[in-house]
């Protein structure tokens, strides 16, 4: 990870809440015109999501079902057990991980934190792997009562380890003073937990490793409505506290010791933070895997598209256009009619690679000619 | 239809052990041997030496123009491998001895006997020395057809002990001089080399560590049967291993048992009329991916030699297929049976916990959920994994006793188990 720092990120809200005149109506019409956009996006992905799938079920039995007409069959089940929960959770799980990396970008001033750079998701990663491969080791009997605890054990380990690396990068951030530390720390704690994880693949038997690349491949698709339970409150808790933050992030933008003249508790600031990001990543990484990817582009997408790292535009367009995005690759995975499901990280990663370094490089480009 | 079968026969027909009594060369097509009273249902296989003619160790004094051996394997099923028989050596040829890997051929010469020249068809090949006198094998399928050649003390080495289910092979573990050469699922090649095998026989993949042994002077000859399209062409991989051993004459009368049986069994089993066929779902989500077999697969050519019909029958794949969970519900969803669900589950409710949406489809409401878990050792290895490849008349007619129990009342489940409730 190198520490260069654009100015795309590091630099204050490109408009100050003061500016007047000409240029800040266009601004403001821009911002209007971006997020009615994206709200029209995410509606029709999200009825897209109920309405499209390997299976062909007509729009008419589509309504059927949701308007609670049918009770039975497989279209019902289609619509309503699989599709329902798989754009909830789809649009909630990429809202998460784009206002978790958007935290952990302003935070840590570095264009290329993602939510996991503090290894929350090798901590779910660990979690996950003791519960699905750990039952396997004939010695280890201690771990011999986790085995068939089932899809809500297998997500409750992924809390866990998340959590619990979590609150060791926490414990760090209250006692370091070096925000950079933190980085450092999360990361070595990070390389240190996958290790685990990969000493628990080499000793583990095909059908168990299968199950945990699966689930390591990332989905929404395997989000039950019982899950749903656990995974929206969360999530939305964690949503609502970034919200809360939007100031303070504001403040960091310009700089630690500058944010701390202007009164914001950057300490405090730092904790909340962190903890809300590991909170929305740990979370979503252990019900859908490690969705690599959104957390470090969506962010910079709702840049460009805003043309200003304001957090209170840049948090909400972040929510929508991640739950587009992470919704869209679900569907792109199953493609309509075609007997196979690509991994979902390879969507992520393969069509919108692209299309970030595109829309960068357009960015760059419209800002050199603007100044 | 349950008097299609006299229950003698069927009893016959199902019971386990392999022929005692074998005629010694067996010729292309020697089922002869299964017809009637050949085969006693729990002796283990007759001992050593009575049954052949190949050389039992080296030859002293090597004769020109003498058939070194007079029983020699035929094959009737497999296609992925051939076997040539010259005077004094055997020429075996495994045409995809890893997925898309390039043909291997395989010398195998009489131990006191000449080495042929190296040169044409046989540059490059692999000397084997036979009949070996100690062998690794990387695969627990390995296991069966070297346990019932009657060459278990032979057995120095298996890739993992964890799975293994054969009680004869358990017993060596506690041998100090027993190796387990891939534990971590790589091959030790430190360890194999410290004890030398006559031969290494691979679990159909491709490692780096083969090269290294076969430079080290190890043979390593690839054992693909799962590449077979056919369970009897699985199943007769076992007259592959037979080579290394001399053994032909017991391979072939066992495998001429298997065929006997299996054959038997289709029969009856395509007597059951189209509409009286059970639609049949395999396999199990992981992750909201859902993993069945495809049309061309084994289990689907086994599905459908019980007298059932795949729900993927029109799928092309030949392997396992992944596909999104409402593909398989759109597929799947009226299916009748499910079988080879996943391997941990013991009842209805560990699958529910796994999925709850399970409870969508037709045969788990049906409770008509079968898994081929029975026999299985302490650490969760399944005998299914194991002897099933070399016993697909098993197999068969387990999953006969599920979709048309009342044709196979007197067979007793080997390896299936109907999922309980709880």
């Amino acid at each position: 990870m190198t520490l260069t720092k654009p100015d795309a990120i590091t630099s204050p809200p490109a408009k100050p809440a003061g500016a007047s005149g000409p240029g800040r109506r266009t601004h403001a019409t821009r911002i209007a015109a971006v997020f009615l956009i994206l709200g029209v996006v995410l509606v029709i992905v999200f009825v897209l999501g109920i309405a499209v799938g390997s299976v062909n079920v007509p729009i008419a039995d589509v309504v059927r079902v949701l308007a609670g007409g049918e009770r039975h069959g497989v279209y019902t089940t289609i619509v309503r057990d699989l599709r329902l929960p798989r754009s909830i959770a789809g649009v909630l799980v990429g809202a998460s991980l784009g206002v978790a990396g958007l935290q952990m970008q302003t935070l840590f001033r570095n264009p290329l934190a993602d939510p996991f750079v503090l290894g929350v998701s090798s901590g779910a990663s660990l979690g996950v792997a003791l519960v699905v491969l750990g039952a396997a080791q004939s010695n280890a009997t201690f771990l011999a009562g986790l085995s068939g605890v089932g899809q809500i054990g297998i997500a409750g380990a992924g809390v866990l380890g998340a959590g619990l690396v979590m609150g060791a990068v926490l414990f760090a951030a209250r006692r370091v003073r070096s925000t950079v530390t933190i980085l450092v720390i999360g990361l070595m704690v990070s390389y240190a937990v996958s290790s685990f994880v990969a000493v628990l693949i080499a000793s583990a038997d095909g059908p168990r490793i299968q199950q945990f690349l699966a689930w390591e491949a990332g989905s929404f698709r395997s989000v039950t409505w019982d899950q749903l339970h656990v995974l929206v409150p969360v999530l939305l808790l964690g949503l609502v506290l970034a919200m809360l933050t939007i100031k303070q992030l504001n403040a960091l933008l310009l700089g630690e010791r500058y944010a701390a003249t202007m009164g914001v508790e950057v300490r405090r600031t730092r904790f909340i933070t962190i903890g809300t990001s590991a909170l929305l990543a740990g979370v979503a990484t252990a019900f859908c895997g490690p969705i690599g990817f959104l957390g470090i582009a969506v962010p910079h997408l709702a840049r460009a598209a805003l043309g200003t790292s304001d957090h209170r535009v840049l948090v909400p367009a972040t929510v929508l256009l991640g739950g587009s995005i992470a919704l869209a690759a679900d569907i792109i995975a199953q493609l309509p009619g075609a007997d196979f499901v690509l991994p979902l990280n390879a969507v992520t990663a393969l069509i919108g690679a692209p299309i970030v370094i595109w829309v960068v490089l357009r960015a760059r480009a419209a800002g050199a000619l603007g100044s | 239809m349950s008097g299609l079968l006299g229950s003698t026969r069927w009893s016959r027909a199902l019971s386990r052990p392999m022929a005692t009594t074998v005629a010694r060369a067996c010729v292309v097509g020697a089922v002869v041997v299964a017809a009637t009273a050949s085969w006693v249902s729990t002796s283990p296989p007759a001992s050593a030496a009575v049954d052949r003619a190949n050389p039992t160790g080296c030859v002293h004094g090597f004769k020109q123009g003498t058939d070194y051996f007079p029983d020699k394997a035929v094959l009737t099923d497999a296609r992925n491998f051939t076997i040539v028989y010259h005077n004094n050596y055997k020429i075996v040829t495994v045409k995809e001895p890893s997925p898309g890997g390039a043909p291997q051929t395989y010398v195998l010469v009489q131990c006191g006997t000449p080495t042929p020249k190296l040169q044409g068809d046989l540059a490059g090949a692999e000397v084997v020395q036979v009949p070996v006198r100690s062998v690794f094998a990387e695969s627990t399928t390995h296991l069966p057809a070297i346990v019932d050649l009657g060459e278990v003390n032979t057995l120095r080495g298996v890739g993992s002990e964890q799975y293994v289910v054969s009680k004869p092979v358990r017993r060596l573990f506690s041998r100090s001089d027993f190796v387990e050469f891939a534990k971590s699922g790589d091959i030790d090649v430190e360890r194999v080399l410290g004890a030398k095998p006559d031969v290494l026989l691979t679990a159909g993949t491709d490692s780096p560590a083969y090269g290294r042994l076969r430079d080290s002077g190890v043979p390593v000859v690839a054992i693909a049967e799962y590449l077979e399209a056919t369970p009897l062409g699985q199943a007769e991989w076992g007259k592959l291993i037979s080579t290394l051993f001399n053994r032909e004459a017991r391979a072939q009368a066992s495998f001429a048992t298997v065929a006997t049986r299996y054959h038997q069994l289709e029969k009856i089993a395509a007597g059951v009329s189209v509409a009286q066929r059970p639609k049949v779902m395999t396999g199990f989500v992981n992750s909201g991916t859902y993993y069945d077999k495809g049309g061309k697969s084994l289990t689907a050519r086994l599905i459908a030699d019980a007298g059932g019909t795949s729900v993927w029958a029109a799928n092309t794949v030949t392997g396992p297929i992944m596909i999104d969970l409402e593909a398989e519900l759109a597929q799947a969803g009226n299916a009748d049976i499910w079988i080879d669900g996943s391997q941990f589950w013991t009842s209805l409710a560990d699958a529910t916990k796994d999925e709850p949406r399970y409870q969508a489809f037709r045969p788990f409401r049906l409770r008509q959920l079968w898994v081929p878990n029975r026999v299985k050792n302490v650490n969760g290895g399944l005998d299914y994994f194991e002897r099933g490849v070399a016993r697909p008349d098993l197999v068969l007619a387990d999953l006969i006793k599920v979709f048309h129990p009342e044709l196979a009342r007197d067979h007793q489940f080997v390896f299936y188990v109907r999922l309980p409730k709880t």
